[in-house]
Formats: C-alpha cells, sequence, structure tokens
C-alpha cells in the first residue's frame, strides 16, 4: 500500500525535500514507494535532481 | 522518454525483451533507483552493482509464471526488489548498524555528478543558467552554500536570515522553471544511454542494446 498520497507529497514539498536530503527515514521511504508508482512526482524528482547537478556545475 | 503505462502491455514488451520497452524501463526506473541508493550506499560502484542486480531481478521475475501477480504496481515492485537487495547488501556487508552512518550522507551535496546522470542539452543548459541569473545574490550564496560547500543547512540559513522552507520554495521555484524544458527533451527520441547498462534478463537472449525567482514570500503563489 501506498502510504504517501500525492496530494500529501505536494503539500509537505516532499520532492523539495527529498532532493535536499531532508526527509526523515520513514517519510523518505514512504515518499520512494510513492514516486516509483507516480510519474508526476517521479519526474519532479528527476528534474530537481538534474536541475541540482548542472547549478553545481554553473554557481 | 514519454510517459508510459504500467499495465500487462508494458509488462509482456518486457518479457519479450521489446528493446524500446527495454530502453525506457532502464531509464525510468535506472534514474530513481540511482537516485534511492546514492543516500544509502557508500559509493557510485555500489550503488552500480546493486542497480543491476536489482535490474536482473526484476527481468528475471517476470518470466516466471505469476512472478508479478498485479502487473500495474511494476513501480511498487521494482521498489521492493531494490529494498531486498539492498537488505541483502547490508547483510553481506553486516553492516546493518550503517543506516544511522547513512543519516549522514548527504545524497546532493556530496562528490562529482552521477555517472548515469542525464546529460543535459544545450537549451536544458542555458535555462539553468538564466534561472541562476535571475536570482539575487543571496539566493545564488544560498544554493552556493547548499550544494557546493555542504555546509550546515541551519547555520546556512541563519548567516541569510531566511527560514528551512525558504530554500525549499526556492528549489520548488528553479525546479518548476526548469521542468517545461526538461519534458521536452524527455520526448524527443535522444535518450539511450541507460539501455546499454541493462543486464541481460536471466536465461533470456541478448536484447538489443521567467521572473523573480526569488522564494521570499512567494509560497502561497506556488502554482502547483
Amino acid at each position: 500500500m501506498n502510504l504517501m498520497d500525492h496530494i500529501e507529497a505536494l503539500r509537505i514539498r516532499a520532492a523539495e525535500q527529498y532532493l535536499l536530503g531532508e526527509l526523515p527515514d520513514s517519510l523518505r521511504e514512504e515518499f520512494e514507494e510513492h514516486i516509483f508508482e507516480c510519474q508526476e512526482c517521479a519526474l519532479d524528482v528527476r528534474a530537481g535532481s538534474a536541475l541540482i547537478e548542472q547549478m553545481k556545475k554553473e554557481l | 522518454m514519454q510517459f508510459e503505462t504500467f499495465d500487462a502491455a508494458y509488462t509482456s514488451r518486457l518479457r519479450a525483451s521489446d528493446a524500446r520497452t527495454l530502453e525506457h524501463f532502464a531509464s525510468y526506473f535506472g534514474e530513481l533507483i540511482q537516485l534511492k541508493l546514492r543516500s544509502r550506499v557508500e559509493s557510485r560502484e555500489v550503488a552500480e552493482d546493486l542497480r543491476q542486480e536489482t535490474f536482473a531481478r526484476v527481468l528475471a521475475a517476470l518470466q516466471v509464471e505469476g512472478g508479478l501477480r498485479h502487473t500495474e504496481r511494476l513501480g511498487a515492485f521494482v521498489n521492493s526488489v531494490c529494498n531486498n537487495v539492498l537488505l541483502e547488501y547490508y547483510r553481506s556487508r553486516r553492516r546493518m548498524d550503517s543506516l544511522e552512518v547513512l543519516e549522514e550522507y548527504d545524497p546532493i551535496a556530496s562528490g562529482a555528478p552521477d555517472a548515469l546522470s542525464r546529460i543535459l542539452s544545450q537549451d536544458e543548459v542555458r535555462v539553468v543558467r538564466r534561472i541562476l541569473a535571475e536570482l539575487g545574490e543571496r539566493d545564488r550564496e544560498l544554493l552556493r552554500s547548499i550544494f557546493l560547500e555542504e555546509r550546515d543547512k541551519d547555520e546556512i540559513c541563519r548567516e541569510l536570515g531566511v527560514g528551512r522552507e525558504y530554500l525549499r520554495v526556492l528549489l520548488h521555484r528553479a525546479k518548476q522553471a526548469f521542468k517545461f524544458v526538461y519534458i521536452k527533451n524527455e520526448a524527443s527520441p535522444r535518450r539511450h544511454r541507460l539501455a546499454s547498462s541493462l543486464p541481460l534478463p536471466r536465461g533470456r537472449n541478448p536484447v538489443p542494446k521567467l521572473c523573480d525567482l526569488s522564494a521570499e514570500g512567494l509560497g502561497s503563489k506556488m502554482n502547483q
């Protein structure tokens, strides 16, 4: 069962917290379960990761 | 990369080693597994080994009758296989206590870019440069301190007089500004890099292989 739903993921800005390494263990696991099933959140995380990698080169 | 529906048809194509589907599978789940593992293992080499093992097990399971009962939950299945692979890795290294160590591992701030990261196109790079150019100096300093200097986030936010939520909103707005070009390029047929690293299904034949971006005070305007 997916414990974190899409609305909750958006509400807590889970993608941003995940990319910043800020999610507590339990929420991180819930969010990972979610992104493996939610293509919209998966896209958010993948795009965010690509953005950060490029920003690290540009900053 | 197009959005795909993970269903019986997709799974059947994977079982049949359809090249395009394997390519999509490797690229899509490869990035998610990579993100998941890099916060949990100590090196990119180990992460790559575990990613490969995860793919091998998923593809092998698909060849077995009843190996995946709910085809629409392929993503959840990949994640659970990855979790098992990770647990076995911890056990094999007698490192079940490593979870505490991993708490200190910063998935974003560490090391060079991942070898499997997507190479950005020129227009994507231009958008990132524009995003950074439109930021104020404080916001650039904030990002520099977080992503390059790997300093404590609370300390940085305190020094710059912003809260932790400000940082999330800043990243969110930058990501939203970047996503349109990222999505556009996802749909282009030029992404083939990960397919060659896909392990062969066991017992199968080889497969071919803006405006103001400042986050201050804009949280309520976020376009979710």
